[in-house]
């Protein structure tokens, strides 16, 4: 399995997850998200999910001027955004199960080496 | 626009070059005008705060600066294409609009029928082929130039793209007499008319309806002004700085040539008199516009015919007010430039050569 078509399904909710933590920009995410061990995640792949939760209400943004100078653009997450990280917590939970009983798990599921 | 030039010459090294393409990436590849602003915008505080940090700039955009500028650019989530081709649409018919009012009301001298007569389209064609050939060249220059060298110089690609279109568009009208593309006028009058009229109205009741958002947006805007001025003041001090070290370079050769030396204290004494001088020049300068504006006010009595001469005085002086205003604001800036470096210098107890060796 491609493992860019898997890490496309969780970002929205990784990068949501982050966001909810307290108000936050996307070098900030970003440094956060390579932190925890997204190495290969670029500012190219982050923008468009930033670009997507916001169309979707699920985050607010506000723009500042930042310490350094250039204006920053801040994220919130909204009450729709809540709703929507506690129901991907939930379906991540269960098609972790799920998998991870598939793959590791139960002896019928065994592939013999 | 923003000068994003400024902006570069703010970064260093690696985030410079970066810059540099992801820029020219987004000015010359058609990308949509508010979305290129605001990536670029938001990129730029990346790269700065990364920069700050020591982080490779492989980190923000990944090793394919190419795939990094096509997926960053992609506004399929934010603009439909559909509503992009229908507000050119619209603008290109409200361009022909107003050209054939204006061929009908005032270029024409002898009268005419609107419905009978026909009108010739030729420097809206022109124009529109014109908009053809800036856009396949500016995806041109990004295909061949922009990801295939190491470091590009963007400079000669812009004159380049304005020579084309200062070419097509000036100079096109000339021709008009030569190359006829004759459309009949009250038809196409009438459809640009209605369309224009609609697409005036859809954007009044859009305003209406979206005027908090309008009003975010204009507040906004005079932020991100602000800030761009805060950018380009501070690269201009770089400029000043470089510009002051050739200055002293200059100096001391011409003197060495005379066999007498110039020292880098009288050269500090001459900066500082420039400095004090500064509204001593804007004062000359002032004087010298008022007194072209003036003559050109006492000629409109003595001509024969004095309405275009008054036309002219009038555009005369608003040009004149807009150039004392540009000349005040670069002195102002000049010396404030002056001010913060020599300013730096003495407190660090070093040169203006230090000081431009550690910008860069």
């Amino acid at each position: 399995m491609d493992d860019t078509q898997l890490m496309k399904g969780i970002l929205e909710g990784c990068v949501l997850s982050v966001i909810a933590r307290g108000e936050t920009y996307g070098y900030e995410i970003l440094t956060e998200m390579e932190r925890v061990g997204f190495d290969d995640l670029g500012e190219g792949t982050l923008y468009p999910v930033l670009t997507r939760l916001d169309k979707n209400g699920y985050i607010s943004c506000r723009k500042a001027k930042s310490p350094l100078g250039p204006i920053r653009k801040y994220y919130t997450i909204t009450e729709a955004g809540i709703e929507r990280l506690e129901s991907f917590k939930t379906s991540y939970s269960k098609i972790t199960d799920i998998t991870n009983k598939v793959l590791y798990g139960e002896k019928d599921f065994k592939r013999e080496e | 626009m923003i000068d994003t030039l400024a902006m570069a010459n703010l970064l260093k090294g690696e985030y410079k070059e970066a810059f540099t393409k992801i820029d020219m990436y987004g000015s010359m590849g058609n990308v949509d005008m508010d979305i290129y602003e605001d990536r670029i915008m938001n990129l730029y505080d990346m790269f700065v705060e990364a920069q700050e940090e020591g982080k490779p700039v492989e980190k923000i955009i990944g090793k394919d600066i190419e795939g990094f500028c096509k997926a960053y650019y992609n506004c399929r989530e934010e603009k439909k294409w559909y509503v992009d081709v229908l507000k050119r649409f619209c603008n290109i018919m409200t361009i022909i609009f107003v050209y054939c009012l204006l061929e009908t009301f005032w270029v024409r001298e002898d009268k005419i029928d609107f419905f009978e007569d026909n009108i010739n389209i030729m420097p809206i064609v022109v124009g529109l082929i014109v908009g053809f050939i800036l856009v396949g060249l500016g995806k041109l220059i990004n295909k061949q130039v922009t990801f295939k060298k190491e470091k590009v110089n963007p400079a000669p690609y812009s004159i380049l793209l304005l020579v084309v279109f200062v070419v097509g568009v000036i100079f096109a009208p000339l021709f008009k007499d030569d190359i006829n593309i004759s459309v009949p006028l009250g038809i196409i009058t009438i459809v640009s008319g209605v369309i224009t009229g609609i697409y005036l109205l859809v954007k009044i009741i859009i305003k209406i309806v979206n005027r908090d958002k309008i009003k975010l947006a204009k507040e906004e805007k005079a932020q991100r002004k602000e800030v761009l001025d805060e950018i380009e003041f501070r690269a201009g001090i770089k400029d000043v700085a470089d510009g002051m070290v050739t200055r002293y370079n200059k100096k001391v050769t011409k003197h060495q040539k005379k066999g007498k030396t110039y020292t880098y204290d009288e050269f500090i004494q001459s900066i500082r008199k420039e400095m004090k001088d500064e509204k001593q020049y804007n004062i000359v300068v002032g004087a010298i516009l008022i007194i072209w504006a003036g003559i050109s006010v006492v000629r409109c009595f003595f001509v024969a015919e004095p309405i275009p001469m008054i036309v002219f005085t009038a555009l005369l002086i608003v040009a004149e007010v807009f150039i004392y205003k540009w000349f005040v604001k670069f002195n102002k800036e000049q010396t404030l430039s002056y001010e913060i470096i020599l300013g730096e210098c003495e407190k660090r107890d070093i040169t203006v050569d230090e000081y431009v060796k550690e910008m860069e």
